[in-house]
């Protein structure tokens, strides 16, 4: 069997949001081939999924091995979850970096 | 040229849709309008999955956290596309935020060549690149 052939095993059919958040449950899901409703928003049609799992990490590592077959793979959660405080970093600047960082038109 | 993007919310936080692109890819990611982040950050899983590593950083970058200080990397990827303008060769600092639902933070080194409003009760952001 080709490599391109267990890819495509591995990929679901397009799947609304509907069918794969009933397929997985409160899991993790990376997908693919996303038909996304507006350009900008997070919504889609359809998409195909290449891994799931209960963790992030878990469904992240079984994605990773997409990479050479899909340019964009994207990522979910089909549960609804406690909302967690974000922990806001501060990076401390010094002249260096802020030079570094101005972005050049 | 100005364009309308739609966000989400988590408790009191603005998610917008960004998109990254590296070497080996585009990953679609959930960047926080953050005015009060100076540097747009994003986790390494995300410039992992697109092909980037420590290694392609130009620089370190110490970061104060609620545990004391921390190193992530500045990097420059291909391209940052978020509220619907692309952006090559742009700077972002790598470091893992902690929270799972989080992709990334979009910082003032991208805000701050923008003109924007946010409607919230829209659920939408209008912006426009300052000439």
């Amino acid at each position: 069997m080709s490599a391109a052939t267990r890819i495509a095993l591995a990929t679901t059919e397009p799947l609304t949001w509907a069918e794969i958040c009933e397929q997985y449950p409160d899991q993790w899901v990376y997908v693919v081939e996303i038909d996304y409703i507006h350009p900008r928003g997070f919504e889609f049609r359809t998409a195909r999924v290449i891994s799931h799992g209960q963790t992030r990490r878990e469904a992240y590592d079984q994605a990773r091995l997409f990479r050479d077959y899909y340019e964009l793979i994207g990522h979910y959660f089909t549960g609804s979850r406690a909302m967690q405080p974000l922990l806001r970093p501060s990076v401390i600047l010094d002249d260096e970096l802020r030079v570094a960082i101005r972005y050049r038109r | 040229m100005s364009y309308e993007s739609p966000f989400v919310t988590d408790g009191d936080l603005i998610i917008v849709h960004a998109f990254v692109t590296g070497p080996r890819g585009v990953s679609p990611a959930r960047f926080v309008l953050d005015t009060g982040a100076v540097l747009t950050t994003m986790i390494p899983e995300i410039a992992d999955l697109i092909g980037y590593s420590a290694r392609d950083g130009f620089r370190r970058a110490k970061v104060h956290t609620a545990i004391g200080e921390e190193e992530g990397y500045v990097l420059r990827v291909a391209e940052l596309s978020v509220l619907g303008f692309a952006m090559p060769a742009f700077s972002i600092n790598v470091f893992d935020l902690g929270h799972e639902d989080i992709d990334g933070l979009l910082g003032l080194n991208f805000l701050s060549d923008f003109n924007y409003e946010i409607r919230s009760a829209e659920r939408r952001i209008l912006a426009e690149k300052i000439a």
